[in-house]
């Protein structure tokens, strides 16, 4: 009997580790490019948080490699020219802390992250003031590949508007179609998927909410989620755009939404192995009150 | 004769005359009391009275003249209300102003301008007041939509005044 026991122990085991392991693989990276508000009503510094991580599950993180570009470009109005501010000099190596662990149980390790804190003189303006992170490929070893996803988050100061919408030429990018920035929880948010500017049919994507709060004095996310998952495939929501690369999510609840368009960059390869470029892009719900 | 809320078939000529144009204080006499009675004058008052309430400038000595057919009031109505929208659509934009300190100069305040839709907003007036609303310093928005100015000795506010019921005010205080 004792034996029996033993041998349903192990069994429920290694079902047990086949589902985490499977649940691992299906959780999706997202590169995050954080700052608290995305639509302030006047110009002041702001803290931006680059952690490469699964924001739906609050981790594990991934470490990132020094970003290659990190700009922001900045129109206030329809009529105004667009303005490019390069911004690497404020980007600084940061130690992320994770509640998630590793492989066999052991804590994970602090994982290379990058602050960026901007003065008040980037974002003084009114407008748009569209953000740019393009990061160093990340090799993945579970898949033996690298992922480059190229990110963006929008902040509009004031309520002008500016170029949102307009396409900016990336290898991978999401071309919103409505303001990222002011969006009600409950309503849609539709977009493009590009590549060098142009739609990209069927492309596959992934939606993950960030469920964990990210805490950027403390280097961390919030150990506890904002919402319990059912089941693994809630956590990252996967849709396809349609043949002309356009798409339509809801937004249910409050919070940062990630976007993120899977392999659609015209390089395929970085250091001999395969390469998958993709689109991210942040989108921010706030509550009717 | 006089015109009423109710049609009467018995008597055509109450609703083939009307008052022009009684003052707008009568009508919202009588917009008043429809609202607090939540009933037309006529479920109210008899028919006679309820004419004579509803005409009585006319009656004073105002001129009378033939109602406009139902179907052409309809069709000026249609008309005027797919006008007024087209009107909202074009002012659907809300004007809005941030001034703050310039960086580079602590004596000058630098105010840019904008509306909700995006629009340019040169040659937009600037106004500078002071408490006593006496103006110190009159402009207008520059081709980039920005306005620069020297602190003035006095307190101040600022109106940004892109027409009637689009006009931002900033106090001096709330420049950063």
């Amino acid at each position: 009997m004792i034996r029996n026991l033993h041998r349903a122990v192990v069994r429920c085991s290694a079902i047990a580790l086949s589902v985490v392991g499977f649940s691992s693989s299906a959780i999706a990276h997202f590169q995050v490019l954080y700052t608290p508000e995305m639509a302030p009503t006047r110009g002041k510094a702001a803290q931006f948080t680059m952690v490469f991580t699964h924001p739906v599950h609050g981790g594990p993180h991934m470490d990132m490699g020094q970003p290659e570009q990190f700009y922001v470009v900045s129109q206030r109005g329809g009529d105004s020219k667009p303005k490019r501010t390069d911004l690497m000099k404020y980007v600084k190596p940061i130690d992320w802390l994770s509640h998630k662990t590793a492989n066999a149980g052991e804590p994970q390790a602090l994982i290379k992250a990058f602050n960026a804190n901007l003065p008040r003189s980037i974002t003084r303006s009114l407008g748009d003031h569209i953000f740019v992170l393009q990061p160093a490929p990340y090799y993945e070893s579970g898949e033996d590949k690298y992922i480059q996803q190229f990110t963006r988050t929008m902040i509009n100061v004031g309520g002008v508007p500016g170029h949102w919408a307009e396409p900016m030429g990336l290898p991978a990018e999401i071309q919103p179609l409505n303001k990222p920035y002011a969006n009600w929880a409950g309503g849609v948010f539709r977009g493009r998927v590009l590549a060098d500017g142009k739609p990209v049919p069927h492309a596959e994507m992934e939606i993950e909410f960030m469920n964990h709060a990210p805490d950027q004095k403390g280097h961390r996310f919030a150990k506890a989620g904002k919402v319990t998952l059912p089941q693994d495939a809630y956590g990252t929501q996967t849709i396809y755009a349609d043949a002309q690369g356009e798409f339509t999510i809801g937004l249910p609840r409050a919070g940062w939404w990630g976007i993120c368009a899977l392999a659609i960059g015209a390089d395929t390869e970085h250091e001999g192995k395969d390469l998958s470029q993709d689109a991210v892009l942040w989108v921010q719900a706030k509550d009717m009150k | 004769m006089f015109s009423s809320y109710k049609r009467s078939t018995s008597t055509p000529d109450r609703h083939d005359w009307e008052c022009i144009a009684p003052p707008p204080f009568w009508a919202a006499i009588v917009q008043h009391h429809k609202a607090r009675y939540h009933s037309r004058l006529t479920d109210r008052y008899p028919m006679k009275i309820a004419g004579l309430i509803h005409n009585a400038p006319c009656l004073a000595g105002k001129t009378m003249r033939p109602r406009m057919p139902r179907q052409l009031t309809f069709l000026i109505t249609a008309l005027l209300f797919t006008g007024s929208l087209a009107s909202t659509a074009a002012f659907a934009h809300s004007p809005i102003c941030n001034c703050y300190n310039d960086d580079e100069d602590d004596n000058k305040v630098v105010c840019e301008g904008g509306f909700s839709d995006g629009a340019s907003a040169e040659g937009v007036s600037v106004k500078i007041l002071n408490d006593q609303e006496r103006m110190l310093i009159n402009g207008v928005m520059d081709a980039d939509s920005t306005f620069t100015f020297t602190k003035p000795d006095d307190d101040f506010h600022i109106i940004y005044d892109a027409g009637p019921s689009h006009q931002v005010i900033i106090y001096m205080d709330d420049i950063e």
